[in-house]
């Protein structure tokens, strides 16, 4: 009587939340504490070696949203961003489509895909410093060329338009394979039955990929969206070790700004936390605008789908 | 018996366990050879003290040597210092850029706490005073100690002066740049005789130091930012420069471009640069070519700037995270104070051409003494004489900042992107956007 009452009670569920703990506890104390601290030092006055904060109520606030120079980062980073991300969403897509294809056949399709994805995991910093050298003034490779096809030498690096142009075509070079393969996954993953069927229809492929392929795509589309703007707001790495800003603060992006604020002058971490709340609170209005945009319109209708 | 043995080794390795955790060593008399000091830098000059003195004193210390990059320099330092972490440096070294800071804050000891009588010892080793003020805190107390002169001279090419100017002896070079007059006319008369081919120098940033280290005045002053009219002199000197041609494409230092100018590699030909010793010994020399080979090996001299200066520098100092202040200390003495022919100044002048920070050295080594690499010029005599001359500098914790912006905007200034007044604007409003302070109305004529 006793055993079985004992063994009624077993319950696996909590095995669960022990194998959750290591996660949740990394991630309160690596996520979670900081973001409260962030916010916390927002508030006060925290620079340099000082340990001690006052508040200071909303004085960092005030600071960081009238500086035209915390504005024009904003800017610069969404240019930066959507010159990069609109070509590499039409060629993702494009590549998908391709790869994914039961018409054409593209012989090699692994050794492309490998090879498209092969720049995702070149270091951030080995691909700032290789395009740095690659667009360098008054000696680099693009520069030699130009002499040798008899053009006149060009300072990339002084021009904002190729300053953002190439930094957008760093990030495109090294995002569009990733897009691809996410493109690849969501097509993958769109029942067979519904492409058997419109080809039964007599639909052709642009057809099946406008009324098929496009519209059970919206949530893979709204992920990548997501994630790409978020990454696109933290631009950082590649933007610093390529020109540092450079020209006239023009390829300066927020995240630079911010780590400018925190790391060089008066290390004014408080400024550099308050300016980090305020792109959190943009990041997350786009994240919810996009949410609503491309929300499935049709989930109100109910029986549609079969469900 | 048996219960009692377990319980001593228990205990035993309890404490064993705990001695490591706590990296407490576990005898006061340690032997030198077990104990590694951590030591951080940006160079690896200093990579290479370390493993000369590793070399020579086989029973000596340890070290652990990290290289961070010069631009997250201080933000990995602080977070090391501020959180007192397992990793945090025992020796630092501090450049000029970011010195003052460190000098001034918590996270270093004095080094009369380590046993270093700084002013006695310093009288000894004659090391230059403008070195031995800038590592001195605001309350007196000496902080930090440099190995180098890094004073400041015009680095030329003898081939183009002979050619150009008809001779390529030191002295007379010096009197077609004594002043900034006469300098901008020997790039006109370098240019027109070579037909533009030959340029005064490579870059803007190659007459930035002569400018920006002869400030006289703080960054910030009660509240107010400070332009002092060597900031606006440099602003015109760039835009002139780069305006006639002077430059060889406004090369940016530390650049292929730039190295290429060295060599004489580059379409152009360069004339000269403005820098310290081991702008020479460490710039130039590895970047010229091989002796006999092509490139400009050998083809060098230096003459005295048209203002004096000094060009960075690296400061020694002991962390405040060290469980080994005294050796510590003794590494600072040998770096930086001992004039012994077995100790690192000695060693480093004669190795590696550089300029130490000794007089004593300098003294001994510089009777009869002669470069190769500059044609037997007795470069340490006029670096000497150079060394005695500087006034002590200011610096502040913003130089590394200043510099960064100052290089930026005189840079769109001299490309013709900005005129002076917005240049200057704008230079002003990027320090108020990282520095606490009030931008003056400042009117600014080209």
């Amino acid at each position: 009587m006793k055993r079985r009452n004992r063994k009624k009670n077993v319950s696996y569920g909590r095995y669960g939340y022990i194998f959750l703990t290591p996660f949740i506890l990394s991630y309160l104390i690596f996520q979670i504490y900081p973001l409260i601290y962030t916010v916390r030092i927002s508030f006060s006055d925290l620079k340099g070696f000082a340990t001690k904060m006052n508040f200071v109520g909303l004085a960092n606030y005030a600071r960081i949203l009238t500086s035209d120079a915390y504005w024009d980062s904003i800017w610069n980073t969404i240019v930066i961003w959507v010159v990069n991300f609109i070509p590499q969403l039409f060629f993702g897509l494009f590549l998908a489509v391709l790869f994914t294809s039961s018409t054409v056949k593209v012989r090699g399709q692994g050794f492309f895909k490998v090879f498209m994805y092969l720049p995702n995991i070149i270091t951030a910093a080995a691909v700032a410093l290789l395009f740095s050298q690659l667009f360098g003034y008054p000696e680099g490779a693009i520069n030699t060329i130009l002499v040798r096809l008899g053009f006149e030498k060009f300072e990339f690096m002084r021009n904002v338009a190729a300053t953002r142009g190439v930094i957008s075509y760093i990030y495109f070079w090294m995002w569009y394979g990733y897009t691809m393969l996410m493109f690849i996954a969501g097509i993958l993953g769109i029942n067979p039955a519904i492409f058997e069927a419109a080809r039964i229809d007599g639909a052709n492929n642009i057809q099946t990929f406008f009324y098929v392929t496009l519209p059970s795509l919206r949530t893979m589309m709204l992920y990548i969206l997501v994630t790409c703007m978020v990454g696109g707001f933290q631009n950082f790495d590649i933007v610093r070790m390529y020109n540092n800003g450079a020209p006239n603060n023009k390829s300066l992006t927020v995240m630079m700004y911010i780590y400018n604020q925190a790391f060089s002058g008066d290390f004014k971490y408080s400024a550099a936390a308050a300016a980090s709340v305020v792109l959190f609170l943009i990041i997350a209005t786009f994240s919810v605008l996009l949410f609503i945009l491309m929300r499935d319109r049709d989930k109100g209708k109910k029986g549609v789908g079969g469900r | 018996m048996k219960k009692r043995n377990r319980i001593v080794a228990a205990v035993c390795s309890l404490v064993l366990t705990l001695g490591m955790v706590g990296g407490i060593p576990v005898s006061a008399e340690e032997n030198p050879s077990d104990i590694t000091l951590t030591v951080w830098s940006w160079t690896n000059e200093v990579e290479q003290m370390l493993d000369h003195y590793e070399e020579t004193h086989p029973d000596g210390y340890k070290f652990n040597f990290v290289l961070v990059g010069v631009d997250e320099y201080q933000q990995m330092l602080d977070t090391a210092l501020m959180t007192g972490s397992e990793e945090a440096p025992d020796l630092i070294t501090v450049d000029v850029m970011f010195a003052k800071k460190y000098v001034e804050s918590d996270f270093a000891i004095p080094l009369e706490d380590l046993g270093i009588d700084v002013e006695a010892e310093t009288a000894e080793a004659g090391t230059y005073q403008y070195t031995v003020d800038l590592g001195t805190r605001s309350d007196g107390k000496h902080m930090g100690l440099a190995h180098q002169g890094t004073v400041g001279t015009f680095i030329y090419r003898r081939s183009i002066a002979k050619e150009y100017l008809g001779t390529d002896d030191p002295d007379e070079v010096y009197e077609y740049i004594k002043d900034w007059d006469t300098f901008l006319e020997t790039a006109e008369l370098l240019k027109e005789k070579s037909n533009g081919q030959v340029c005064m120098t490579s870059g803007q940033l190659d007459v930035f130091d002569p400018y920006f280290r002869n400030r006289t005045s703080d960054f910030v002053v009660d509240g107010k930012l400070v332009v002092e009219d060597v900031i606006l002199d440099y602003f015109r000197m760039a835009k002139k420069l780069v305006e006639n041609g002077y430059t060889n494409g406004n090369a940016t230092r530390w650049t292929e471009a730039w190295y290429g100018d060295m060599k004489g590699a580059n379409d152009k030909q360069v004339f000269g640069i403005f820098g310290a010793p081991w702008a020479l010994a460490y710039q130039i020399m590895p970047n010229a070519g091989e002796e006999g080979g092509e490139g400009t090996w050998g083809d060098w001299a230096i003459c005295r700037p048209p203002v004096n200066f000094y060009a960075g520098g690296t400061w020694f100092m002991a962390s405040s995270a060290t469980k080994y202040p005294e050796a510590v200390g003794e590494m600072i003495r040998y770096l930086t104070l001992d004039t012994s022919e077995d100790g690192n100044l000695y060693w480093w002048a004669t190795d590696k051409g550089d300029f130490v920070n000794s007089t004593v050295i300098n003294d001994k080594l510089g009777d009869g003494y002669g470069l190769p690499f500059c044609q037997g010029q007795n470069t340490i005599a006029l670096w000497s004489e150079l060394a005695q001359e500087l006034e002590p500098p200011v610096i502040t914790p913003y130089d590394q900042t200043v510099d960064g912006i100052l290089s930026e905007e005189s840079r769109s200034y001299a490309e013709g992107s900005k005129d002076l007044q917005t240049a200057v604007n704008d230079y002003m409003n990027r320090i108020a956007e990282v520095i606490d302070c009030e931008v003056p109305e400042l009117t600014v004529e080209e």
